[in-house]
């Protein structure tokens, strides 16, 4: 019973952090309807940069960060993805595979054998759940996961902007013709995803040391967002409880190389019974 | 259907129409056996020119063109997406490596067509997402394909052998005793059956079942109003291929004489796909062309740069870099790949050639 309290504790930092990563993944489906894979490089670099820019302002620090990943978010929107309107749309997650290639190389050169890591803003333990202490940190990143979900929810159904991001990415023409500029609308959806992928780095970076070949985070970030529905938000937090808890104790029982396959194999379930996810809408390419 | 008579002016019109026709196509028929001879003989004395030490490079080349060809009948002649090439090709590799570790009795062709047949029962697994999704979720689905595959072949890895994998013997010729072992036998065999599976391939695209494939890429919707069983399509698409590409895992076991799960990695799939698309999606020949590209480009890029840096850390990550830049270029910018612009090139050319001749003639 120990063991399994300590699987579901370790859980809750993970939920935070596939919270962050998945997010980033729906708002960019929301905004753009394509998979972003180089995710997982975003986060590391966000990471990197953060523990690497100002040494000793290190929330000064992340704020560069943040606001640097989400200018190459859009620069990644208008030079990779905005060219493959259109096209078959597998074509835009290839071209994010690669870009995650030449993310690679470039954060393996520029960092090569370096390890981030970040020392935690706020210390502390409310007590343990089995083996794994509760930390303040972890609570107060599920805290900020729960923010962040109320803000975009808000963002998305009721500030004017929000909603006409939802139409340029719903209904493209017609948003075009009710003057709504589409490009800045995307523009707008991928740096909000950057900046998301930053913070998830940076919370990587309290908990973890975060090496240049953390980027296989983000696969599994496609988990919880699959589970959830690719375009809902709190279908987003919700597939990160199940796969964080699901994970974690396929950890514990199959070891840790386990987790990649759970992830697949839940991918796989999603995909065979309801390919829309818990809270998605159900328009999902069925044929 | 009214028939028509023709007047004796339009008959013959049309006849010396299709006479040149016929002359144009029988031209051309030299032309392109003038060629094939030609590449069969470069083909042949090749591991006399090149240098011994870049002959496996040669072999890679041609272990890389079956899965290339294969993966273009799937994502290029049937318009589906696959990432699951590194799986099928665990499989089929995974089998030579149980098989000799079981039944080492059993031989190369039994233990390939065993392959063959373990991928074309995946492929039909994998395949079934295909009949209800499409695009990006298929690709998803494949992808979690890719993790169930690496997943299992680890766990069956360790608990029967360990870490350092199966070993594979030498294999010998069907029914023959010559063992494979040289670095020229190697090259002969890997070229024979490259070749066979070049022809195959080109059988299969230009039967009923290519047919059936290239009208469920055009248009699912119309292909079934014409009769087309697009289920079954997609269905034998990813089942033939993958049989394929199992098939040349389990050869490349035997090549690399050791079996081991993390060499099917999610990154081979994806330089699978890229292969076919700097290539040219749907042609045997850019899946040919594309193969041979992208397994010679490493090693170009590492005399290249080693010139320049003798850091091998940034000679990987450089390649790393360029080989995405070349998806996201040839995706981007070239669609149909190297063979749509040779194509082109090759329409330019001949309608400068046209013109010529025309002006010529006045």
């Amino acid at each position: 019973m120990d063991r399994f309290l300590s699987a579901v504790g370790s859980s809750v930092g993970d939920i935070a952090l596939y919270s962050f990563i998945a997010l980033a993944w729906v708002v960019i489906y929301r905004s753009t309807k394509v998979l972003n894979f180089a995710t997982g490089e975003f986060v590391v670099i966000g990471a990197f940069l953060a523990a690497d820019l100002l040494p000793n302002h290190e929330l000064l620090s992340i704020l560069a960060a943040v606001v640097i990943l989400g200018t190459i978010g859009a620069l990644t929107y208008v030079v990779l993805i905005r060219p493959f309107d259109g096209r078959p749309d597998w074509e835009p997650v290839i071209v994010s595979m690669g870009f995650a290639f030449v993310l690679d190389g470039v954060i393996a050169i520029a960092w090569g054998n370096a390890t981030a890591s970040l020392p935690p803003p706020i210390a502390g333990t409310l007590g343990r759940l089995g083996f794994t202490p509760v930390t303040v940190l972890t609570l107060s990143a599920v805290l900020l996961v729960l923010v962040v979900l109320a803000i975009l929810l808000m963002f998305l159904n009721r500030s004017r902007t929000g909603i006409r991001l939802r139409a340029a990415a719903e209904a493209p023409v017609l948003a075009e013709q009710s003057a709504i500029r589409l490009p800045w609308m995307f523009v707008i959806g991928w740096t909000a995803s950057a900046a998301l992928a930053a913070l998830a780095g940076v919370y990587f970076g309290f908990s973890h040391n975060v090496i240049p070949s953390s980027t296989d985070l983000a696969i599994l970030g496609i988990t919880p967002v699959l589970l959830g529905g690719l375009d809902s938000l709190v279908g987003a937090v919700v597939g990160s409880v199940i796969t964080a808890l699901a994970l974690n104790i396929a950890s514990l029982y199959w070891g840790d190389s386990s987790q990649q396959a759970v992830s697949g194999a839940l991918v796989l379930l999603v995909l065979i019974i309801r390919p829309s996810g818990l809270f998605g809408s159900k328009r999902v390419a069925r044929v | 259907m009214t028939t028509t008579s023709r007047t004796t002016a339009e008959s013959s019109v049309a006849e010396s129409g299709a006479s040149a026709r016929r002359g144009g196509d029988r031209a051309r028929g030299y032309w392109i056996a003038g060629w094939l001879v030609v590449l069969a003989v470069v083909l042949y004395f090749l591991p006399d020119i090149l240098p011994a030490a870049q002959l496996p490079v040669a072999h890679q080349t041609l272990l890389a063109i079956p899965s290339a060809i294969a993966l273009t009948l799937v994502m290029g002649v049937a318009g589906q997406v696959s990432l699951a090439t590194s799986a099928m090709l665990a499989a089929g590799a995974f089998c030579v490596g149980l098989m000799t570790e079981h039944l080492s009795s059993v031989g190369l062709l039994t233990n390939m067509v065993i392959a063959a047949a373990v991928g074309f029962a995946l492929g039909m697994i994998v395949g079934l997402p295909s009949v209800r999704i499409r695009g990006m979720y298929l690709l998803l689905a494949t992808l979690a394909f890719q993790s169930i595959m690496t997943f299992v072949t680890q766990r069956v890895q360790s608990s029967t052998i360990g870490p350092q994998g199966y070993a594979v013997p030498a294999p010998k010729i069907p029914f023959t005793d010559f063992v494979i072992s040289s670095t020229r036998a190697w090259y002969f065999t890997l070229l024979i059956y490259a070749a066979l599976v070049v022809v195959v391939c080109a059988v299969i695209v230009r039967s009923n079942i290519g047919r059936a494939w290239r009208a469920t890429r055009r248009d699912e919707l119309t292909a079934t109003s014409l009769g087309v069983n697009v289920r079954a399509a997609k269905l034998s698409a990813f089942a033939i291929s993958s049989a394929l590409i199992a098939m040349t895992g389990a050869l490349a076991a035997y090549y690399q004489s050791v079996v081991t799960y993390d060499a099917f990695t999610l990154p081979v799939a994806i330089q699978y796909v890229a292969m076919i698309i700097v290539g040219g999606l749907g042609s045997i020949a850019g899946a040919t062309l594309g193969a041979i590209l992208l397994t010679i480009l490493p090693y170009v890029l590492t005399t290249i740069v080693h010139a320049i840096t003798p850091n091998t850390a940034i000679v990987f990550n450089l390649e790393l870099i360029i080989y995405g830049i070349a998806i996201i270029f040839f995706l981007r910018v070239a669609p149909g790949g190297l063979i749509g612009l040779v194509q082109r090139l090759g329409r330019l050319v001949d309608r400068a050639w046209q013109w010529s001749r025309r002006t010529g003639r006045q």
